[in-house]
């Protein structure tokens, strides 16, 4: 703000209008400007508000300046976290982009890419929603009331949310401009996803690292989809739909999946209250 | 206030905590003893961030090995820990408003003047809103002060929460400590215990060896602390003191006028006791 005197002074009516809120908005806009680079002016404009109104002021800019954020205070103890803002990314990346990518480039090896990538979005959330590192609290959010099995899973469903409509559009984007895509090939990763999640989370209620878990659940999975590709000898959509969309595969995925959460929640207690350093 | 029987917590061959017996009432309460005593594992089973192997804990009364009343347990604590991992992308005000929504401070008015307040109580409120990365080694400690007292706790948990800060501020946080209804501290410096401490629980090897004030410590050493301008070689412990003569500690020789024992007195007696 600049300070060098202007050669003219306002009009003490017209600073009182100004005050009082009853200054015409052209007024008003020339004494803001004028007032800027007056300090006489600003001083006589001081003496004729109240003390009280500029107190309220002083609160209501504070108040302004003070907002920590617009978020809700649910989204802000999931995602006040850099780190897990960065893991959505990662996951979307993951889903999204490389098999894109691959499909693009190599037709058929793009949905083999997808199969395997795609249930590790949600395995990848809840790995990173384990680690220190996205908590920017750190050992001091371990004794708050928030601490545990609660925040861990609203951080993982947040990330994981995130990532899965993009794998739905990845497919429909590779249905539409690669090649078709039968639809129970397209849903066959969820279940598959979902166990491979609940077993991630169910490590951190153990003394295993969950992240360590969720790196040999993505190995078995791999695994999985490439003897599938190799025992049947083919990268058709149907013949691979056959496989991994098969009945038995998908119910043992489901019981697993429901094993894994019912057994986190009966063990929730490991999660917010450390046996180990 | 915290109640402990027989407590101990092993980690892989390491006994850190080794039947620890403790009660306490309100006050700002001490540990003392030297690096790897086992003062961090107390603190952190305390904050209920570490459950013990065998014992009994209770805490405000409440025992936070059971998770209804660990949950409200936290609600009534504030805990600082030995690295409080601030994230250096925050400011104090958005980490300090972020702990606050952890323990459940879901109002955003009045979230943002207990924020205020406590960063005011800290003295931060001219940096609240500048980048913690920025922020020197003190401050930070201060912001995670700060976090650990949003909410006023009934119980505040506190390792080395004098780390960093300098006279002017330990002083600050001599006041501040004494505001609040229950404080568990540690520390390794002895000069904090006398300034912060109405009661002091000295630990070694991860078991207590005293238990009472900071003038009952210093008088362990009552009668056993002499100077002289030579040094004597049959006393347990000496030291030359800055006015150039030999303070010593053990059994005096006849005719040695002995000095006031110190706080300082007392530990390195209590530690000399510890190592023979």
């Amino acid at each position: 703000m600049s300070t060098h005197h202007t050669p003219w002074h306002a009009d003490d009516r017209d600073l009182a209008a100004y005050v009082a809120g009853g200054a015409p908005h052209v007024l008003a806009a020339s004494l803001e400007s004028h007032l800027a680079s007056c300090p006489a002016c600003r001083a006589r404009i001081a003496t004729l508000s109240d003390p009280s109104d500029r107190e309220q002021a002083w609160t209501r800019l504070a108040d302004v300046i003070d907002r920590p954020s617009r978020r809700s205070w649910v989204l802000r103890s999931a995602v006040a976290t850099p780190a897990m803002l960065q893991a959505a990314v990662a996951a979307v990346l993951l889903v999204g982009l490389v098999p894109l990518l691959t499909a693009t480039v190599a037709g058929d090896m793009g949905l083999v890419a997808l199969l395997v990538l795609a249930p590790l979005a949600p395995v990848a959330a809840v790995a990173l929603a384990y680690r220190d590192v996205s908590d920017p609290a750190g050992e001091i959010a371990l004794a708050t009331p928030a601490a545990g099995l609660r925040l861990v899973a609203l951080r993982a469903l947040l990330v994981a949310a995130v990532a899965l409509p993009v794998a739905f559009l990845v497919l429909l984007a590779v249905d539409l401009w690669v090649q078709d895509v039968p639809v129970r090939l397209a849903l066959a990763w969820c279940l598959p996803g979902l166990a491979l999640a609940a077993l991630t989370l169910l490590a951190g209620t153990t003394r295993l690292d969950p992240l360590e878990v969720a790196l040999a659940a993505a190995g078995g999975w791999a695994l999985l989809v490439a003897v599938a590709v190799t025992v049947h000898r083919t990268l058709r959509p149907e013949a691979l739909a056959d496989v991994v969309a098969a009945p038995a595969l998908q119910s043992a995925a489901l019981v697993v999946a429901l094993g894994a959460v019912a057994l986190t929640v009966v063990r929730r207690d490991a999660v917010g209250y450390r046996r180990t350093a | 206030m915290i109640e402990a029987t027989d407590l101990s917590k092993t980690f892989g061959r390491t006994r850190a905590v080794d039947g620890v017996s403790l009660g306490t009432g309100p006050g700002v309460i001490g540990l003392l003893g030297p690096n790897g005593a086992g003062k961090t594992t107390l603190l952190r089973m305390a904050a209920t961030v570490l459950a013990p192997d065998s014992g009994e804990l209770r805490l405000l009364g409440l025992d936070p090995t059971q998770s209804s009343q660990r949950l409200e347990i936290r609600r009534r604590l504030g805990y600082l820990p030995q690295q409080p991992g601030l994230y250096p992308g925050f400011t104090p005000f958005d980490m300090v408003d972020y702990v606050a929504v952890l323990k459940e401070r879901t109002d955003r008015t009045q979230r943002r003047d207990e924020v205020r307040r406590v960063l005011e109580a800290v003295e931060l409120q001219d940096v609240m809103h500048r980048k913690i990365r920025t922020l020197s080694g003190g401050m930070k400690q201060r912001v995670a002060l700060a976090a650990a007292m949003v909410g006023d706790p009934d119980l505040l948990v506190l390792d080395e929460p004098a780390n960093g800060l300098d006279p002017d501020q330990r002083l600050r946080l001599r006041s501040l400590l004494s505001q609040s209804r229950t404080v568990l501290m540690s520390t390794h410096n002895i000069s904090e215990v006398s300034a912060l401490c109405h009661r002091v629980f000295v630990v070694f090897s991860g078991r207590i060896r005293f238990a009472g004030t900071p003038a009952e410590l210093a008088g362990l050493a009552d009668g056993r602390v002499w100077e002289d301008d030579r040094q004597d070689p049959d006393a347990i412990r000496s030291w030359l003191t800055a006015t150039g003569t030999y303070r010593h500690l053990g059994d005096p020789p006849s005719g040695a006028a002995t000095v006031d024992p110190t706080l300082d007195d007392g530990y390195l007696l209590l530690a000399r006791q510890e190592h023979t």
